[in-house]
Protein backbone atom coordinates (compact mmCIF):
# COMPACT_ATOMS: atom_id res chain seq x y z
CA UNK A 1 0.00 0.00 0.00
CA UNK A 2 1.17 3.23 -0.59
CA UNK A 3 1.78 6.46 1.36
CA UNK A 4 2.42 9.62 -0.45
CA UNK A 5 2.34 13.08 1.53
CA UNK A 6 0.98 11.41 4.70
CA UNK A 7 -1.75 10.26 2.48
CA UNK A 8 -1.97 6.19 2.64
CA UNK A 9 -3.93 4.14 0.65
CA UNK A 10 -2.87 1.57 3.33
CA UNK A 11 -5.60 3.77 5.81
CA UNK A 12 -8.10 4.15 3.20
CA UNK A 13 -8.67 0.42 2.70
CA UNK A 14 -8.63 -0.11 6.11
CA UNK A 15 -11.61 1.97 6.77
CA UNK A 16 -13.66 0.70 3.95
CA UNK A 17 -13.29 -2.85 5.79
CA UNK A 18 -14.06 -1.60 8.79
CA UNK A 19 -17.11 0.11 7.83
CA UNK A 20 -18.57 -2.30 5.50
CA UNK A 21 -18.10 -4.72 8.44
CA UNK A 22 -19.69 -2.39 10.89
CA UNK A 23 -22.62 -1.35 8.76
CA UNK A 24 -23.04 -4.97 6.45
CA UNK A 25 -26.56 -5.19 8.16
CA UNK A 26 -27.39 -1.58 6.88
CA UNK A 27 -25.84 -2.62 2.88
CA UNK A 28 -27.67 -6.22 2.75
CA UNK A 29 -30.97 -4.31 3.73
CA UNK A 30 -30.39 -1.40 1.38
CA UNK A 31 -28.89 -3.90 -2.05
CA UNK A 32 -31.37 -6.20 -1.17
CA UNK A 33 -34.55 -3.63 -1.41
CA UNK A 34 -32.20 -2.51 -5.10
CA UNK A 35 -33.56 -5.84 -6.25
CA UNK A 36 -37.00 -7.01 -4.54
CA UNK A 37 -38.50 -3.59 -4.50
CA UNK A 38 -38.17 -3.38 -8.80
CA UNK A 39 -38.69 -6.96 -8.62
CA UNK A 40 -41.80 -6.63 -6.42
CA UNK A 41 -43.77 -4.19 -9.10
CA UNK A 42 -42.61 -5.86 -12.26
CA UNK A 43 -44.23 -8.80 -10.72
CA UNK A 44 -47.01 -6.82 -10.16
CA UNK A 45 -47.22 -5.27 -13.68
CA UNK A 46 -45.69 -8.52 -15.24
CA UNK A 47 -43.72 -6.24 -17.03
CA UNK A 48 -39.25 -5.84 -16.74
CA UNK A 49 -39.89 -2.36 -18.27
CA UNK A 50 -41.07 -1.63 -14.63
CA UNK A 51 -38.56 -3.41 -13.34
CA UNK A 52 -35.93 -1.26 -14.98
CA UNK A 53 -37.85 2.30 -13.93
CA UNK A 54 -38.41 1.02 -10.59
CA UNK A 55 -34.59 0.29 -9.97
CA UNK A 56 -33.62 3.60 -11.38
CA UNK A 57 -36.21 5.02 -8.95
CA UNK A 58 -34.60 3.03 -5.64
CA UNK A 59 -31.32 3.93 -6.78
CA UNK A 60 -32.18 7.70 -6.58
CA UNK A 61 -33.45 6.97 -2.77
CA UNK A 62 -30.10 4.51 -2.16
CA UNK A 63 -28.01 7.56 -3.18
CA UNK A 64 -29.45 9.54 -0.23
CA UNK A 65 -29.03 6.93 2.57
CA UNK A 66 -25.45 5.88 1.24
CA UNK A 67 -24.50 9.24 2.02
CA UNK A 68 -25.57 9.01 5.43
CA UNK A 69 -24.58 5.35 6.11
CA UNK A 70 -21.02 6.44 5.87
CA UNK A 71 -21.05 9.24 7.32
CA UNK A 72 -23.31 8.83 10.64
CA UNK A 73 -20.90 7.63 12.73
CA UNK A 74 -19.01 10.51 12.42
CA UNK A 75 -21.71 12.78 13.38
CA UNK A 76 -23.83 10.64 15.57
CA UNK A 77 -23.08 11.89 19.21
CA UNK A 78 -22.46 8.70 20.82
CA UNK A 79 -20.15 7.43 18.10
CA UNK A 80 -18.52 10.99 17.04
CA UNK A 81 -15.50 10.82 19.33
CA UNK A 82 -14.31 7.40 19.17
CA UNK A 83 -14.68 7.46 15.00
CA UNK A 84 -13.61 11.78 14.64
CA UNK A 85 -10.07 10.20 16.87
CA UNK A 86 -9.61 7.17 15.04
CA UNK A 87 -6.16 7.95 13.30
CA UNK A 88 -6.71 8.83 9.43
CA UNK A 89 -6.39 12.05 7.80
CA UNK A 90 -9.39 13.96 6.53
CA UNK A 91 -8.05 13.52 3.23
CA UNK A 92 -7.95 9.75 3.89
CA UNK A 93 -11.84 9.33 5.11
CA UNK A 94 -13.06 12.03 2.26
CA UNK A 95 -11.56 9.45 -0.06
CA UNK A 96 -13.24 6.41 1.27
CA UNK A 97 -16.64 8.76 1.91
CA UNK A 98 -16.23 9.50 -1.88
CA UNK A 99 -15.29 6.11 -3.62
CA UNK A 100 -17.85 4.35 -1.57
CA UNK A 101 -20.26 6.90 -2.45
CA UNK A 102 -20.05 7.35 -6.06
CA UNK A 103 -18.04 4.07 -7.49
CA UNK A 104 -18.79 1.20 -4.69
CA UNK A 105 -22.20 2.86 -4.71
CA UNK A 106 -22.73 2.53 -8.91
CA UNK A 107 -21.18 -0.39 -9.32
CA UNK A 108 -23.49 -2.50 -6.61
CA UNK A 109 -26.52 -0.51 -7.89
CA UNK A 110 -25.76 -1.70 -11.46
CA UNK A 111 -25.33 -5.44 -10.32
CA UNK A 112 -28.65 -5.36 -8.40
CA UNK A 113 -30.41 -3.43 -11.37
CA UNK A 114 -29.23 -5.65 -13.28
CA UNK A 115 -30.24 -8.71 -11.50
CA UNK A 116 -34.09 -7.29 -10.90
CA UNK A 117 -34.28 -6.75 -14.40
CA UNK A 118 -32.91 -10.22 -15.54
CA UNK A 119 -34.72 -11.51 -12.61
CA UNK A 120 -37.92 -9.52 -14.13
CA UNK A 121 -37.72 -11.26 -17.14
CA UNK A 122 -39.50 -14.53 -15.76
CA UNK A 123 -42.26 -12.46 -15.09
CA UNK A 124 -42.86 -10.59 -18.28
CA UNK A 125 -46.57 -10.97 -20.32
CA UNK A 126 -45.18 -10.27 -23.59
CA UNK A 127 -42.82 -12.92 -24.12
CA UNK A 128 -40.43 -10.44 -26.44
CA UNK A 129 -38.76 -9.30 -23.75
CA UNK A 130 -34.96 -10.23 -24.42
CA UNK A 131 -35.03 -8.30 -27.18
CA UNK A 132 -36.30 -5.26 -25.37
CA UNK A 133 -33.84 -5.75 -22.28
CA UNK A 134 -31.04 -4.02 -23.69
CA UNK A 135 -32.91 -1.12 -24.67
CA UNK A 136 -34.43 -0.68 -21.30
CA UNK A 137 -31.09 -1.08 -19.75
CA UNK A 138 -29.39 1.85 -21.71
CA UNK A 139 -32.84 3.96 -20.96
CA UNK A 140 -32.54 3.63 -17.60
CA UNK A 141 -29.39 2.11 -15.93
CA UNK A 142 -26.18 1.72 -18.70
CA UNK A 143 -26.08 5.53 -19.48
CA UNK A 144 -23.25 7.20 -18.26
CA UNK A 145 -25.53 10.39 -18.15
CA UNK A 146 -27.63 9.20 -15.33
CA UNK A 147 -24.24 7.79 -13.65
CA UNK A 148 -23.59 10.86 -13.11
CA UNK A 149 -26.47 12.31 -11.89
CA UNK A 150 -26.78 9.43 -9.50
CA UNK A 151 -23.08 10.72 -8.32
CA UNK A 152 -24.43 14.38 -8.15
CA UNK A 153 -27.33 12.88 -5.89
CA UNK A 154 -24.78 11.72 -3.81
CA UNK A 155 -22.23 13.72 -3.60
CA UNK A 156 -24.62 16.88 -2.90
CA UNK A 157 -25.97 14.34 0.27
CA UNK A 158 -22.29 14.19 1.07
CA UNK A 159 -21.97 17.63 1.29
CA UNK A 160 -25.35 17.76 3.39
CA UNK A 161 -24.31 15.25 5.97
CA UNK A 162 -20.84 17.46 6.41
CA UNK A 163 -22.67 20.26 6.80
CA UNK A 164 -25.35 18.87 9.31
CA UNK A 165 -24.01 18.76 12.90
CA UNK A 166 -27.17 16.90 15.07
CA UNK A 167 -30.26 17.50 13.22
CA UNK A 168 -29.81 16.23 9.43
CA UNK A 169 -33.56 16.47 8.91
CA UNK A 170 -32.93 20.12 9.62
CA UNK A 171 -30.42 20.48 7.11
CA UNK A 172 -32.23 19.00 4.46
CA UNK A 173 -35.62 21.08 4.72
CA UNK A 174 -32.32 23.74 4.36
CA UNK A 175 -31.33 22.49 1.22
CA UNK A 176 -34.72 21.60 -0.01
CA UNK A 177 -35.89 25.27 0.98
CA UNK A 178 -32.32 26.96 -0.55
CA UNK A 179 -33.32 24.79 -4.16
CA UNK A 180 -36.71 26.38 -4.54
CA UNK A 181 -35.56 29.75 -3.57
CA UNK A 182 -32.97 29.10 -5.84
CA UNK A 183 -35.33 28.05 -8.86
CA UNK A 184 -38.00 30.36 -7.41
CA UNK A 185 -34.98 33.40 -8.38
CA UNK A 186 -34.15 32.26 -11.45
CA UNK A 187 -37.69 32.02 -12.67
CA UNK A 188 -38.53 35.88 -11.68
CA UNK A 189 -35.52 36.80 -13.57
CA UNK A 190 -36.60 34.92 -16.76
CA UNK A 191 -39.96 36.71 -16.63
CA UNK A 192 -38.11 40.29 -16.08
CA UNK A 193 -36.04 39.36 -18.83
CA UNK A 194 -32.82 39.59 -17.09
CA UNK A 195 -31.72 36.07 -18.31
CA UNK A 196 -29.60 36.31 -21.31
CA UNK A 197 -30.83 34.24 -23.61
CA UNK A 198 -27.94 31.59 -25.40
CA UNK A 199 -28.26 29.80 -28.88
CA UNK A 200 -27.43 26.73 -28.17
CA UNK A 201 -24.67 25.30 -29.90
CA UNK A 202 -22.61 22.16 -29.97
CA UNK A 203 -19.39 24.06 -28.31
CA UNK A 204 -21.78 25.35 -25.17
CA UNK A 205 -23.28 21.08 -25.27
CA UNK A 206 -19.71 20.40 -24.69
CA UNK A 207 -19.17 22.89 -22.12
CA UNK A 208 -22.30 21.64 -20.52
CA UNK A 209 -21.46 18.36 -20.62
CA UNK A 210 -18.05 18.97 -18.63
CA UNK A 211 -19.55 20.47 -15.99
CA UNK A 212 -22.18 18.53 -15.50
CA UNK A 213 -19.48 15.85 -14.85
CA UNK A 214 -17.23 17.90 -12.70
CA UNK A 215 -20.16 18.85 -10.55
CA UNK A 216 -19.58 15.74 -8.19
CA UNK A 217 -15.25 16.20 -8.02
CA UNK A 218 -16.31 20.01 -7.15
CA UNK A 219 -18.98 18.65 -4.24
CA UNK A 220 -16.64 15.76 -3.19
CA UNK A 221 -13.78 18.70 -3.06
CA UNK A 222 -16.03 21.10 -0.95
CA UNK A 223 -16.80 17.95 1.19
CA UNK A 224 -13.19 17.34 1.79
CA UNK A 225 -12.87 21.57 3.05
CA UNK A 226 -15.83 21.46 5.37
CA UNK A 227 -14.57 18.03 6.74
CA UNK A 228 -11.61 19.19 7.66
CA UNK A 229 -13.34 21.94 9.73
CA UNK A 230 -16.16 19.74 10.74
CA UNK A 231 -14.09 17.04 12.43
CA UNK A 232 -12.79 19.74 15.21
CA UNK A 233 -16.29 21.36 16.02
CA UNK A 234 -18.76 18.27 15.40
CA UNK B 1 2.67 16.58 27.29
CA UNK B 2 -0.02 18.31 27.33
CA UNK B 3 0.01 21.71 27.89
CA UNK B 4 -2.66 24.42 28.01
CA UNK B 5 -2.32 27.99 28.55
CA UNK B 6 -4.90 30.79 28.71
CA UNK B 7 -7.57 28.58 27.41
CA UNK B 8 -11.18 29.88 26.99
CA UNK B 9 -13.95 28.35 25.47
CA UNK B 10 -17.84 28.35 24.62
CA UNK B 11 -20.10 27.13 22.60
CA UNK B 12 -21.91 30.15 22.12
CA UNK B 13 -20.42 33.31 21.71
CA UNK B 14 -19.96 35.54 24.75
CA UNK B 15 -20.76 32.53 26.93
CA UNK B 16 -16.99 30.54 28.30
CA UNK B 17 -17.62 27.13 29.60
CA UNK B 18 -13.65 27.08 30.50
CA UNK B 19 -12.00 30.23 31.42
CA UNK B 20 -8.34 30.89 31.30
CA UNK B 21 -7.21 27.54 31.70
CA UNK B 22 -3.57 27.58 32.70
CA UNK B 23 -1.95 23.81 33.21
CA UNK B 24 0.63 21.59 32.35
CA UNK B 25 -0.10 17.75 32.29
CA UNK B 26 3.25 15.92 32.49
CA UNK B 27 4.55 12.31 31.66
CA UNK B 28 5.24 9.44 34.18
CA UNK B 29 1.27 10.45 35.91
CA UNK B 30 -2.20 9.92 36.74
CA UNK B 31 -3.52 12.88 36.50
CA UNK B 32 -7.44 13.33 37.92
CA UNK B 33 -9.55 16.24 36.32
CA UNK B 34 -12.29 17.43 38.80
CA UNK B 35 -14.94 19.88 38.67
CA UNK B 36 -18.92 20.26 39.42
CA UNK B 37 -21.26 19.38 36.32
CA UNK B 38 -20.83 21.53 33.27
CA UNK B 39 -18.20 22.91 34.26
CA UNK B 40 -16.67 21.88 31.45
CA UNK B 41 -13.88 18.83 31.77
CA UNK B 42 -15.28 16.92 28.82
CA UNK B 43 -14.97 19.56 27.34
CA UNK B 44 -11.56 19.93 27.94
CA UNK B 45 -10.57 16.69 27.16
CA UNK B 46 -12.06 16.83 23.65
CA UNK B 47 -10.46 19.95 22.97
CA UNK B 48 -6.83 18.00 24.47
CA UNK B 49 -7.91 15.38 21.20
CA UNK B 50 -8.61 17.42 18.55
CA UNK B 51 -12.18 17.52 18.54
CA UNK B 52 -12.80 21.27 19.26
CA UNK B 53 -10.22 24.42 18.42
CA UNK B 54 -10.33 26.75 21.90
CA UNK B 55 -12.31 30.31 21.48
CA UNK B 56 -8.70 31.66 23.12
CA UNK B 57 -5.09 30.45 23.95
CA UNK B 58 -3.84 27.18 23.57
CA UNK B 59 -3.38 23.74 23.51
CA UNK B 60 -0.31 21.30 22.48
CA UNK B 61 0.15 17.90 22.90
CA UNK B 62 3.46 17.23 22.83
CA UNK B 63 4.49 19.92 20.78
CA UNK B 64 2.15 19.68 18.36
CA UNK B 65 -1.43 21.66 17.78
CA UNK B 66 -4.15 18.56 18.34
CA UNK B 67 -6.87 20.80 16.21
CA UNK B 68 -4.52 19.64 13.33
CA UNK B 69 -5.39 16.43 14.06
CA UNK B 70 -2.10 14.60 12.56
CA UNK B 71 -2.03 10.97 12.03
CA UNK B 72 0.79 10.43 14.17
CA UNK B 73 -0.83 12.54 16.89
CA UNK B 74 -3.95 10.51 17.07
CA UNK B 75 -2.57 7.30 16.88
CA UNK B 76 -0.21 8.53 20.16
CA UNK B 77 -3.74 9.55 22.30
CA UNK B 78 -6.58 6.94 23.38
CA UNK B 79 -9.94 8.80 24.61
CA UNK B 80 -12.55 6.68 26.77
CA UNK B 81 -16.30 8.70 26.59
CA UNK B 82 -17.92 8.52 28.96
CA UNK B 83 -20.57 7.61 26.88
CA UNK B 84 -20.91 5.52 23.76
CA UNK B 85 -21.86 3.16 21.36
CA UNK B 86 -20.11 0.39 19.40
CA UNK B 87 -21.14 -1.65 16.10
CA UNK B 88 -22.71 -4.81 16.04
CA UNK B 89 -19.68 -6.95 16.20
CA UNK B 90 -18.06 -9.52 18.43
CA UNK B 91 -15.37 -7.44 20.84
CA UNK B 92 -12.62 -9.18 18.68
CA UNK B 93 -13.85 -8.87 15.46
CA UNK B 94 -13.57 -4.82 16.42
CA UNK B 95 -10.20 -5.02 17.91
CA UNK B 96 -8.71 -7.01 14.73
CA UNK B 97 -11.34 -4.18 12.83
CA UNK B 98 -9.45 -0.79 14.65
CA UNK B 99 -6.25 -2.27 15.69
CA UNK B 100 -4.75 -1.94 12.40
CA UNK B 101 -4.45 2.00 12.98
CA UNK B 102 -2.27 2.12 16.28
CA UNK B 103 0.85 0.59 15.41
CA UNK B 104 1.49 -0.10 19.48
CA UNK B 105 -1.86 -2.11 19.91
CA UNK B 106 -0.73 -5.68 21.36
CA UNK B 107 -3.65 -8.49 21.26
CA UNK B 108 -2.09 -10.36 24.32
CA UNK B 109 -2.63 -7.20 26.03
CA UNK B 110 -6.31 -7.12 24.86
CA UNK B 111 -6.80 -11.06 26.57
CA UNK B 112 -5.38 -10.24 29.40
CA UNK B 113 -7.28 -7.28 30.02
CA UNK B 114 -10.62 -8.67 28.78
CA UNK B 115 -9.86 -12.05 31.10
CA UNK B 116 -9.32 -9.22 33.98
CA UNK B 117 -12.06 -7.56 33.40
CA UNK B 118 -14.16 -10.34 32.71
CA UNK B 119 -15.12 -9.64 29.28
CA UNK B 120 -15.92 -12.47 26.31
CA UNK B 121 -13.67 -11.59 23.67
CA UNK B 122 -16.41 -12.95 21.50
CA UNK B 123 -19.60 -11.30 22.69
CA UNK B 124 -21.90 -9.11 20.37
CA UNK B 125 -20.84 -5.23 21.35
CA UNK B 126 -24.48 -4.80 21.05
CA UNK B 127 -26.03 -7.91 23.19
CA UNK B 128 -23.50 -6.39 25.94
CA UNK B 129 -24.72 -4.12 28.72
CA UNK B 130 -23.65 -0.63 29.30
CA UNK B 131 -20.85 -1.52 32.06
CA UNK B 132 -19.73 -4.42 30.08
CA UNK B 133 -19.17 -2.17 26.80
CA UNK B 134 -17.00 -0.03 29.00
CA UNK B 135 -14.99 -2.57 30.31
CA UNK B 136 -14.74 -4.07 26.63
CA UNK B 137 -13.67 -0.64 25.10
CA UNK B 138 -11.31 0.05 28.19
CA UNK B 139 -9.39 -3.32 27.37
CA UNK B 140 -8.80 -2.35 23.51
CA UNK B 141 -8.02 1.01 24.84
CA UNK B 142 -5.42 0.45 27.17
CA UNK B 143 -4.15 -2.49 24.57
CA UNK B 144 -3.55 0.24 22.28
CA UNK B 145 -0.73 0.81 24.35
CA UNK B 146 -1.04 4.97 23.63
CA UNK B 147 1.19 7.35 25.44
CA UNK B 148 -1.91 9.58 26.29
CA UNK B 149 -4.99 7.94 27.62
CA UNK B 150 -8.02 10.02 28.67
CA UNK B 151 -10.81 8.71 30.55
CA UNK B 152 -14.13 10.49 31.03
CA UNK B 153 -15.76 8.96 33.77
CA UNK B 154 -14.35 5.67 33.34
CA UNK B 155 -15.75 4.20 36.61
CA UNK B 156 -19.50 5.09 35.48
CA UNK B 157 -21.26 1.20 34.73
CA UNK B 158 -18.77 -0.98 36.60
CA UNK B 159 -19.49 -3.06 39.33
CA UNK B 160 -17.72 -2.87 42.45
CA UNK B 161 -15.25 -6.23 41.60
CA UNK B 162 -14.64 -4.11 38.40
CA UNK B 163 -14.05 -0.98 40.13
CA UNK B 164 -10.99 -2.38 41.84
CA UNK B 165 -10.05 -4.06 38.95
CA UNK B 166 -9.70 -1.55 36.76
CA UNK B 167 -7.56 0.79 39.33
CA UNK B 168 -5.37 -2.00 39.65
CA UNK B 169 -4.81 -2.27 35.64
CA UNK B 170 -4.53 1.61 35.54
CA UNK B 171 -2.03 1.39 37.99
CA UNK B 172 0.12 -1.20 36.04
CA UNK B 173 -1.16 0.71 32.87
CA UNK B 174 1.06 3.90 33.80
CA UNK B 175 4.64 4.31 33.58
CA UNK B 176 6.75 7.36 33.00
CA UNK B 177 6.55 7.26 29.47
CA UNK B 178 2.39 7.92 29.78
CA UNK B 179 0.37 10.70 30.87
CA UNK B 180 -3.10 9.86 32.09
CA UNK B 181 -5.98 12.30 32.34
CA UNK B 182 -8.94 10.78 34.19
CA UNK B 183 -12.15 13.00 34.35
CA UNK B 184 -14.21 11.80 37.09
CA UNK B 185 -17.36 12.78 39.55
CA UNK B 186 -16.32 9.47 41.19
CA UNK B 187 -13.39 10.21 43.61
CA UNK B 188 -13.76 7.62 45.88
CA UNK B 189 -13.18 5.46 43.08
CA UNK B 190 -9.94 6.76 42.06
CA UNK B 191 -8.76 8.59 44.70
CA UNK B 192 -6.06 5.90 45.65
CA UNK B 193 -4.81 6.19 41.69
CA UNK B 194 -3.65 9.89 41.19
CA UNK B 195 -0.56 11.56 41.72
CA UNK B 196 -2.06 14.78 40.65
CA UNK B 197 -5.24 16.76 41.06
CA UNK B 198 -6.85 19.72 38.69
CA UNK B 199 -10.02 21.14 39.64
CA UNK B 200 -11.73 23.29 37.44
CA UNK B 201 -14.52 25.62 38.38
CA UNK B 202 -15.76 28.90 36.60
CA UNK B 203 -12.71 31.11 36.81
CA UNK B 204 -10.26 28.81 35.34
CA UNK B 205 -7.94 26.18 37.48
CA UNK B 206 -9.10 26.54 41.07
CA UNK B 207 -6.31 24.01 42.36
CA UNK B 208 -3.48 21.91 40.55
CA UNK B 209 -1.21 20.02 43.23
CA UNK B 210 0.50 16.90 43.47
CA UNK B 211 -1.16 14.29 45.88
CA UNK B 212 2.21 13.81 47.80
CA UNK B 213 1.99 17.93 48.31
CA UNK B 214 -1.60 17.89 49.14
CA UNK B 215 -1.37 15.55 51.79
CA UNK B 216 2.27 17.13 53.31
CA UNK B 217 0.27 20.70 53.56
CA UNK B 218 -2.93 19.89 54.15
CA UNK B 219 -4.84 17.98 56.74
CA UNK B 220 -8.83 16.20 56.50
CA UNK B 221 -11.05 15.03 58.67
CA UNK B 222 -11.50 15.94 62.46
CA UNK B 223 -9.76 19.18 62.47
CA UNK B 224 -10.16 21.79 64.73
CA UNK B 225 -12.28 24.17 63.65
CA UNK B 226 -10.60 27.54 64.70
CA UNK B 227 -7.59 26.12 62.53
CA UNK B 228 -10.10 24.86 59.66
CA UNK B 229 -10.24 26.24 56.02
CA UNK B 230 -13.51 24.51 55.36
CA UNK B 231 -15.97 22.30 57.50
CA UNK B 232 -18.79 20.40 56.75
CA UNK B 233 -20.84 18.24 58.47
CA UNK B 234 -20.83 14.78 57.71
CA UNK B 235 -22.82 11.25 59.22
CA UNK B 236 -19.66 10.73 61.45
CA UNK B 237 -19.33 14.00 62.48
CA UNK B 238 -17.88 17.53 62.07
CA UNK B 239 -14.83 16.96 59.21
CA UNK B 240 -13.04 20.20 57.85
CA UNK B 241 -9.45 20.94 55.85
CA UNK B 242 -7.09 22.42 57.74
CA UNK B 243 -2.98 23.17 57.64
CA UNK B 244 -1.08 19.75 58.52
CA UNK B 245 1.05 20.96 60.78
CA UNK B 246 1.70 17.47 62.00
CA UNK B 247 4.49 16.69 60.17
CA UNK B 248 3.11 13.51 58.65
CA UNK B 249 1.49 13.12 55.04
CA UNK B 250 -2.42 12.53 55.97
CA UNK B 251 -4.88 10.41 54.27
CA UNK B 252 -6.13 12.56 51.13
CA UNK B 253 -9.88 13.09 51.17
CA UNK B 254 -10.60 14.02 47.52
CA UNK B 255 -14.40 14.49 48.33
CA UNK B 256 -13.66 16.83 51.38
CA UNK B 257 -10.48 18.40 49.33
CA UNK B 258 -13.09 19.29 46.55
CA UNK B 259 -16.06 20.51 48.21
CA UNK B 260 -12.72 23.01 50.24
CA UNK B 261 -11.89 24.13 46.68
CA UNK B 262 -15.55 24.81 45.55
CA UNK B 263 -16.45 26.66 48.61
CA UNK B 264 -12.98 28.47 48.99
CA UNK B 265 -10.34 28.03 46.40
CA UNK B 266 -8.25 31.29 47.99
CA UNK B 267 -8.44 29.36 51.30
CA UNK B 268 -7.22 26.04 50.34
CA UNK B 269 -4.76 27.59 47.75
CA UNK B 270 -2.98 29.25 50.67
CA UNK B 271 -3.02 26.44 52.72
CA UNK B 272 -0.40 24.52 49.89
CA UNK B 273 1.22 27.87 49.40
CA UNK B 274 2.33 28.35 53.11
CA UNK B 275 5.81 26.34 53.09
Amino acid sequence: MATINGFSSGRVLRLAVKHYTEHRSAYMLLYGMMIFVPLLFAMLARSASVAASMSMAVCLCGAFVVPFVTMKELRASDTKIMANTLPCSAAERMTFVALNTSIVYTLMETLCAGIAVAAAACVDSRGELMTDLSHLWHTYNGHWEIMILVWIVSSSNVVINTLARKRIVAAYVCAFVAVMLAIWGLERMAEAGMMIRIEWSERLDTIAKTIYCITPAGLYGISYLLLRRRQVKW
Amino acid sequence: MIDIKRLSFGYTAGHNVLNDIDVSLDGGHIHGLLGCNGIGKSTLLKIVCGLMRPTRGSVTVEGEDPARRSVGMLRRMMIIPEEFALPSVSLDRYARLTAPFYPSFSAEQMTYYCSELGVDLSAKLHNMSMGQRKKAYIAFAMAVNAPILLLDEPTNGLDIPSKSVFRRLLAGYADEGRCIVVSTHQVNDVDSLLDNIVILDREGVALNATTSEICRRISFGAVDPARAVYTERTVLGEAGVAANTSGEDSRLNLELLFNAVTADRRAVASLLENR
